[in-house]
This record gives structure tokens, sequence and C-alpha cells, in this order.
């Protein structure tokens, strides 16, 4: 990492999986680009600073120097790292966590068109990294600590360390949890057992998207399977017959979950060896056992993956049957689709902005998701929408919309009052969007009962694939919350659940993610109001959520512990399961 | 055909454990079967008093015990099986010991053992899930190494507990300045509360290898869900023992629905983990250069502070996810005699109950229980609200023929009531002590008052 980075992007080498993935006997690694930046002893960057701290040893390693020229191992003849560095250097440890949080930060603040803050009380800048931060089968982002923490354990025969922070996935999935948090702040409050498992979901698809999203291990996953001709030999190609949906899912998401990941079982991530390899169906989510957040998460892992290979299957039948030889080379269908899970990385991030400001369902994220991505880009050119809408169906989740076509949002059919605004400064004054969201509030359906709040207001800028003109809007998220006694519920038609004290507060939540268009008309509002006299549905689904939250204990104690990370983490380890109503 | 005359309970406060005798009187002889003898704290007032009260247990069944029913390995309900109190307790030649199924020699598997066997009939899993059991007890034993390893409480105030959540001070912002408890030289890591909770319950968890070995030196009965119990019932002429827990894992299987998972796999690393910073810590990068405390650069101490507060909530999650595991493994009985029925389900919780309670037939056996040994000393999973609620003999002071309960237990140690996990859980307590007849072994306040005895039970004919 040595010396000062010209340009807006530099390369750094990052171990591609893990160091079990091996290729020709040496650890898989792959060069990968993050945004330039001086940076200090760590590294410490503008987003991201490392302190290789060690709280069970009580160990502080010295931050990397990247100074140093010995330390810079981009530049290894090769361009690969020994093996001994990879595993016995803290320093490259340090900028392989640097590396990869980074990358997933650009690659977030490129799909949103704008910066992404973390969701931290301080408001900091700078997310804390502990590449070694204790002996513990667990790696986690915790917001009060403002960092992501990654754990190191001794291998099961005792004879090496799996180092967390050298995973690829886990690293990312970390991240994203952070980088979620600041995005909707509110999703890891209790609402739905589908709001509940969408954290852990949303960060598996991004981890999951991120590793596929390099050709290297896309190709390795595809040698494992087929055969990589040995050494000095040449792979063979593909034929039809090893392109299809079926063929792929084989190779690479059982395959995945079989070489990959095996040793960080153990800490919970059974995405990579469950959730791919999930048979679609459409009563699953019904099951008891899929309420358990961490299971129910898995059900969204599954459906977009399904997607994916769906879509990398087409293309690569595309380009089979475009050559005379009727087969692909292993290089290029890596690529294809290492660039299909690259497109649709952007396109689960993107949804981000479409969703709900509080009480995110899967439905809700499948309805982002399919708008995001025809703002941008209206004809389905890789048939990802097509599938994905398939996919979700075939796991028994329906687009949560409200009369849109194939399946996206539809836009407001009340008019608005423009008059009294400024579009200019609603673009970066909550002030001013608050005033705009008063004079609307009929429109935008708030409660007067309600306690209103800006919770944010994001300009952003996205660049169209197929003409490269600039897609300007801007996001606004409102808040409207309202607190009653258990026993007031009823005059509001909602139930209160069966055996609740009429005393026991409810606070009730509710809101709308407004977008904006370039020129400042509305061009989309989407979330359930906290409350809604005329339409009875909003007053059904508040009640189902304080049911679901009576029964998963949430008004009998403090359960600020369970969501956290950690012991989220944890339990997906154990598979545990929750009896709150059973509890005192 | 002989059957009991009456039924008496002596309950002996032991601090924070479980010890209760049972007598079954008949015409011409008496039965008397203790169940559970141990302790982690002795209680501030009596001091330790185990071998007193082994004396008293002595005197009671007048130099013979019948049985002794050891629910579970914890500590604080078999510690009097070894030491001292043991020599007590075995003149008094227990002809049968009850123990959970988990505790078979033959479902063990040693260290060498290859760990895919089977053997006696108990398959592999089980026999994982029994190994489990013992890495949990290594992973308690390594955080009570760790706790050891700390320097000792020096009255200053350190990071707050872990029930702190995301409330602070603008002085703990990051970038604030150390406060001098927290200048590096000072070295002090946990807060005292989780000091407190992280040895109380890492202690109960310790492996009590001799206690385990004397009580397996006699006649044994291993029992599970369903079982007969019939060296039990045959000590108790008349007597009806159901067992009611802990259920197997084929039986835990059918209502789980859930995909089986490794127990052994998970713990094995967990216990390898935790080991490891007694020992080679400091070799993790032998070749890597460190820095002293003194060294820490400014903009590091902050999260270093909270980093180490972090470490003691993931050491203290640990022992309590193991703490319940142990605690599931609870022998769960049930005696019918004299007309009247008597539970005692150990420090069985949830997971443990629940293959008992989704079945019509148990939950309408439970339903007329005369006297209820509260689970966990009262904590706020281990009397679900399903068996609760199924109780048809609770009710107001003057309800005939009310609901006894016996609770063992002592405040301020387990839990925490800011998170409302305090033990016993104080909900609970209200419950029991207006719908039912509550003793509570708290309530025996002088020192010489150890044990209280109880008439449960009569024929009224006598
Ligand atoms: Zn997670
Ligand atoms: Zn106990
Ligand atoms: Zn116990």
């Amino acid at each position: 990492m040595r010396g000062r980075p010209v340009g807006r992007m530099r390369k750094l080498r990052i171990v591609a999986q893990d160091p079990s993935v091996r290729l020709r006997g040496r650890i898989l690694t792959a060069e990968v680009d993050v945004p330039a930046e001086e940076l200090g002893p760590g590294p410490r960057g503008y987003r991201v600073h490392v302190i290789d701290y060690d709280a069970s040893s009580r160990t502080l390693y010295a931050p990397l120097d990247y100074q140093d020229p010995s330390k810079d191992w981009t530049n290894e003849p090769g361009g690969e790292v020994p093996d001994d560095i990879i595993l016995n250097d803290p320093g490259f440890h340090a900028q392989n966590v640097y590396a990869l949080v980074m990358r997933t930060l650009a690659r977030f603040e490129f799909a949103l068109g704008r910066r992404v803050s973390w969701g931290f009380r301080s408001s900091g800048h700078q997310i804390k990294v502990a590449p070694h931060a204790f002996s513990d089968v667990n790696a986690f982002y915790s917001r009060r600590d403002e960092a992501l923490l990654f754990g190191h354990f001794p291998s099961r025969d005792g004879s090496r360390t799996v180092f967390t922070c050298l995973s690829h996935d886990i690293v990312v999935h970390e991240t994203t949890h952070a980088l979620l948090d600041g995005l909707r702040t509110r999703y890891m409050e209790p609402s739905s057992p589908d709001q509940a498992a969408f954290h852990e979901g949303f960060a598996d698809v991004v981890a999951l998207l991120s590793v596929f999203s390099l050709p290297e291990v896309v190709q390795a996953l595809m040698d494992l399977k087929f055969g990589d001709g040995g050494e000095g030999g040449t792979a063979r190609p593909l034929s039809a017959r090893d392109i299809t949906f079926d063929e792929l899912q084989k190779s690479v998401l059982t395959g995945l979950g079989k070489e990959f990941g095996r040793e960080m079982d153990a800490i919970g991530r059974s995405a990579l060896r469950h959730s791919v390899g999930l048979a679609p169906d459409a009563k699953l989510l019904q099951t008891p056992a899929y309420q358990e957040p961490h299971r129910r998460g898995e059900v969204l892992v599954a459906a977009i993956m399904r997607a994916f290979i769906k879509v990398w299957a087409e293309r690569l039948e595309a380009l089979v049957f475009d050559t005379s030889a009727k087969v692909v080379d292993r290089v290029r269908a890596a690529e294809e689709g290492a660039r299909a899970a690259d497109y649709l990385l952007t396109m689960v991030i993107r949804a981000l902005d479409y969703c709900p400001p509080v009480h995110l369902v899967f439905g809700a994220y499948l309805s982002a998701m399919l708008t995001a991505d025809y703002e941008i880009r209206p004809t389905d050119t890789y048939r990802f929408r097509h599938h994905l809408l398939d996919s979700f169906k075939k796991f028994g989740i329906l687009p949560t919309t409200r009369g849109g076509a194939q399946g996206r949002w539809a836009p407001p059919k009340l008019r608005f009052n423009y008059e009294r605004s400024r579009f200019e400064s609603m673009q970066r004054d909550p002030d001013e969007v608050f005033r705009f969201v008063w004079e609307n509030r009929r429109a935008l359906g708030l409660a007067d009962e309600g306690y209103t709040r800006i919770l944010s207001v994001r300009p952003c800028i996205r660049v169209a694939p197929e003409d490269g003109f600039p897609l300007r809007e801007t996001v606004v998220e409102v808040l409207q919350q309202v607190t009653l006694p258990a026993g007031e519920l009823g005059s509001y038609e909602i139930e209160a659940p069966v055996g609740m004290q009429v005393d026991q507060p409810v606070m009730l939540i509710g809101g709308a993610t407004v977008i904006f268009g370039e020129y400042g008309q509305v061009k989309y509002v989407i979330g359930d109001r906290v409350l809604d006299a005329p339409r009875e549905e909003v007053q059904k689904k508040q009640s189902e959520r304080l049911k679901s939250l009576w029964e998963r204990g949430h008004f009998q104690r403090d359960t600020r512990d369970v969501h956290r990370f950690a012991s989220i983490h944890r339990l997906r380890g154990l598979d545990a399961m929750t009896v709150a109503q059973e509890e005192w | 055909m002989d059957k009991p005359v009456s039924v008496r309970l002596w309950s002996y406060r032991v601090g924070f454990g479980d010890c209760f005798l049972l007598r079954f009187a008949y015409r011409r002889f008496n039965r008397h079967v203790l169940i559970d003898f141990g302790t982690t704290k002795a209680d501030a007032r009596g001091g330790n008093q185990m071998k007193e009260i082994a004396e008293h247990i002595a005197r009671t069944c007048n130099g013979k015990l019948d049985a002794i029913v050891a629910t579970h390995r914890h500590r604080d309900h078999i510690s009097g099986f070894a030491g001292r109190s043991w020599k007590i307790i075995r003149d008094l030649s227990p002809g049968l010991v009850v123990l959970p199924w988990t505790e078979h020699p033959d479902a063990a598997i040693n260290a060498r053992e290859a760990p895919d066997d089977a053997h006696e009939g108990f398959d592999l899993s089980s026999r994982r899930h029994v190994r489990s059991l013992f890495r949990m007890q290594e992973v308690a034993r390594a955080v009570c190494e760790a706790l050891r390893a700390e320097p000792p409480d020096d009255g200053l105030d350190a990071v707050g507990g872990p029930g702190e959540g995301d409330s602070r001070t603008e002085r703990d912002w990051p970038g604030t300045g150390p406060r001098r408890s927290e200048l590096p030289a000072t070295g002090r890591f946990f807060s005292p509360a989780l000091r407190k909770q992280l040895q109380f319950m890492g202690e109960d968890n310790l492996a009590n290898a001799e206690a385990v070995k004397n009580l397996l030196s006699l006649p044994c009965e291993f029992v599970q869900f369903g079982s007969k119990a019939q060296q039990l019932t045959k000590l108790l002429p008349g007597v009806k023992v159901h067992v009611l827990g802990p259920p197997t894992l084929v039986q835990n299987q059918e209502i789980s629905r859930q995909r089986p998972k490794d127990p052994d796999e998970f713990w094995h690393l967990v216990q390898l983990a935790t080991e490891r910073p007694a020992g080679a810590a400091k070799t993790l990068f032998p070749g890597a250069r460190v820095l002293s405390h003194e060294a820490q650069p400014p903009e590091t101490r902050w999260f270093i502070k909270r980093l180490n507060a972090e470490r003691g909530y993931q050491l203290l999650e640990l022992v309590r996810s193991l703490d319940k595991v142990l605690n599931n493994t609870s022998v769960i009985l049930l005696f019918e005699a004299c007309d009247k029925k008597l539970l005692f389900p150990g420090d069985a919780q949830i997971e443990n109950w629940r293959y008992a309670l989704c079945q019509k037939r148990i939950k309408k056996l439970l339903a007329d229980v005369d006297v209820y040994k509260v689970g966990h000393h009262g904590s706020l999973n281990a009397t679900p609200k399903t068996l609760w609620n199924g109780f048809i003999r609770k009710g107001s002071g003057k309800k005939p023929r009310r609901l006894k309960t016996f609770m063992s237990t002592l405040e301020n140690l387990h839990g925490e009531s800011v998170r409302e996990t305090e033990v016993p859980r104080q909900k609970l307590v209200h419950a029991l002590r207006t719908q039912s007849d509550l003793f509570s072994t708290q309530s025996l306040r002088r020192k010489e008052d150890f044990v209280k005895e109880f008439r449960l039970a009569a024929l009224k004919s006598r």
C-alpha cells in the first residue's frame, strides 16, 4: 500500500474467499479496486480505522505502516502474496479487512449514487475494525462500539488458527450490517418476523454476491466441479449440458456450500451451506421453524440466489448458441457469472432507497428491487426482474404493491401541493422537507395523532447503464409515532394482544419513504402510515405486528440484547429457538 | 399392598442451590428420598452449613437413605455429594441414585475414542450431545481462569454492564479522554457487576468430578421422559412415579422440526477458543511487533476500552447459553402418593419441559398438582406459562386444598433486574405468593434455621 495513490481508485490484493480455497495448492487471492486515499497507520482512512487489538490476550499489534515498501503486497511478482504472509502477518490481515470494508462501502455508494453514512449515535465517520478482536467463534457489527469485531479461533484439530477477518463473505456480511444500520436505523427495532430476519438475510445476500462478483472465485468453483485440466493443461470448455440451471446450481451453489466456508459453519454462517440449497416451497415461511429470524433470512437468500443462477444460465446459453463450436470457455463463463452477480448486487442495494423506513416485509423489498431497477433500466435486459418475481413467488413471497405494474410500486394517485415549497433547498434541508410534508399531510396519509419527524433527506445521482444519462432523485424518510395505552387501541380499530394489560403503553410507528424526482415531483410514497382510518388494512397490520411482538416477548422485557448482532450470530451458530410466550 | 400414609418434606437452606428431603411414611417403615444437595454460594447469614445439613438429613432418615435424585450435574445441585458432607451421606447407604440419561457412562465419549461410534444403545448424536456437555464445563473452567487472571477490583468505575445498550453520557463518546480508571496502566477491564455474574455462573458450571464419581459408585437408575423408573418405584410401594424429563434427542426431534445441529462441533471450537488465551495467546503472531499499554496511541484508547468490555459480555453470553443447556438435562419427577401430586422439576427450563407439555395427556396429569418445587430457583424461564396456567389448585388464599410451592433461592446472584432477568423473577414470585402457599428458603433468616419441615399429605382415614 505504498506511496501516494494517484487517481480515484487503487488496487489491493485480498483473499478471494477464505484461506481454505486454494488453486494449485496456493491460497486463492484476487485484486480489487478500492477508493484511493491518503492512509494513516492502521490503515486509517476517511471511513475506516483498523485497530488491531486482541482483547483475549490484551495485545495491541503495531499498526500497519503503509509507508513501508515491504508491505506493498499488491505489486508482488505475479501479483501473488505468499501464503505465509497471508496466514501469519497481522499487517496483511489489517489490509485485507480494510480493502473489503472499503470495497463494500464503495459498492453501496455506487449503487445508491451518493455518500453513505454509518449509523452511529455519535455520527462519527470512521468505523473501527478489529481484525483479531478476541478468541471466539463469532464476528459481528456493534453499533455501540462503532465497530466491526472479528474473532479468531483454533481449527478443529487445534493445529491452525481460523481468522474470520480473512473470510471475504464474513467481512462483507458484517460491513453490510453496519451500512444497512446507517441507511435504515429502524430495521434493528422490533416489528414483523420479516424485518427481524431482513438484516441477516440481506447481509448474506450482499456477502454472497460480493464473493461471486470476483471472476477468480467463480472460475475456481467451476474448476472444482469440472476439473482444471491439471498443471499446465487447459480446462475443457463448457458445453450446453454444463450450463443448464440445474448444473450451475450444482457446480456453483452446492459447490460453494461444500467446499467453501466449512470452517465458518460454527459461527453461524449457514447461508453458504443451507440457504443456497433450499428448495422452493411456498409454505416454508409459515412453518414454525421459519419464524426464527436466522432461518427466515435464509429464505430471502435462497430466493435471490436462485434468480441469479437463472439469469446466468440464460446468458451462458445465449453465448453457447452464438458460437459455431457450441461451447463457451471457462474464463468467459466465469466473467459472465461475475458480471451478473455484480449487476444483481447493485440491484439489491439500490432497492434500499425504495424500502419503507419502518416495518419492512420481504414482499415490500421485492417491490423495491423491481421499482429501483425499472427506474434506471426500463427494459428488463438481463431478465432479473422476471426471475426475481418468479423466484420469490416460488417461496411464497408476493410483491407488496397496491396496483403497480409487474410488482412495482404504484405512483401516488393523489395530487400534491408544490406551491409553497422550494425544491432547491428541499434536497438538503429537513425543515424545508417537513414543510412540504406538513402541507401535504392529507395526501401523504399522515395521522393527526402522530408525532412526525423527517429521518433523512438524501439526494442522489445514478447513472443509467443504457444511455449514460443521470437519474436524479431525492429520498426522504418520514417517520410517525403514536404511543397509546393498550386499552385505547380499540378506538383506533387496532386489536390489543390477548392478555396485555390495559395500561401497557404501546408505541405504534409508521411512516413513508418519499421519492422526489428531478424536478421535485413526488414519484413514490412507500410504506404504511401509523394509523390510516379509511384503510382498514393499515390497522390490521398494526394489530398483527403487536400480536407477533407480544408472542415473541417484546413487551415482557427489555429485548435490546436480543437485537445485538453478537447474540443473533451466536443463536444462529447454535440454531437456537426462542419461546418467549412461556417466560415470566 | 403397602402404601404411604403420609408424606413430609424438609426444605434446606443451602444458599443458592437445591436440597429437599422427602419422607414417605408407611405403617411399619419410612422411606426417604433426597432430591439434590448442592450449593454455589453459601448463604451469608448461615456460612457454609453443608455438613450440618448432612447431619440433619442423617438424623431425619434415621441412618438410612433409600434413594438420591441428582436432577442434573450443576454444582448447586450436587456439590454436597463430595467432600465432608458426602462421607455422612454415604454412611446412610443410599440404595439408589436417580440420574438423567445424559449421565449414563455408556453415553460418554472419551477424548481418544473415535467420535463416530454408537455404543450400548446410545446413538452417535446422543453421545455427541453428552460430549458437548462435557465441553461446556471446560468452557466454564476457562472462563473462571480468565477471571482469575484479571487484576482485583480496585473499586473504580469501569465500563457499564451488558444491559447498558446505547445509552451513554457525552463523556463516554469516542474521542473523549480516558478517566483515571481507564488509563492503560490500571489494567482492569470488566465492571464489578459483570465479574460477579461471570464468576457465579462460571463456578456453577464447573465440572464436579468427585461428586459425579461418588454418585456413580452407587446403584444408578438413568431416566428420561417416559421412563418407568422401576427401581425407584420398587423402593416406594404405593407411590406412582412419572418421569417427565429430560427428553431424549429423538423425542426432542419429534417436536422441534429443526434440522439436527451438532452441538459437539460448536462447543468443541468454543472450548478451544476460550482455553487458548490462558496458554498460547501471545504466540498468535510470534514475530509481530506489539505495542505496550503505555504506547497505546490516544486515538485507539476509547475503542480498546470498549473492546475489553465487549469481550466480557461475550464470555457472559457463552456461559449463559451453556448454563441453560445443562439445566435442561434436569430430571423432572412427579410423585403421586396419598392422593396428592408432588412435582420436582430440578432446573428444567422450557426446552426440557416442551416435550412433556406438548402432550395433552401430560398436561392433564399435571393440572391437579398439589406441591410444586419451583423450577430453577424461580428464574423467568423455568416455570413455563403453559404449566403454571394449567395448575387448577392455584388461587386466592381461601381456596381449599390450595397449591403449595417451594422455592430454594438466593437473590442478587443470577441475572439482572434492569434486564428483567433477575432470579428469582419478581413477576413469578408475585404470582406464586398470591396464587399459592409459597415457601422460600430466603424466609429462613437465622443461622440455626437452615431447615423447615412440612406435612404435605396424609391419608384422611388416619
Ligand atoms: Zn449477521
Ligand atoms: Zn440450580
Ligand atoms: Zn442448574
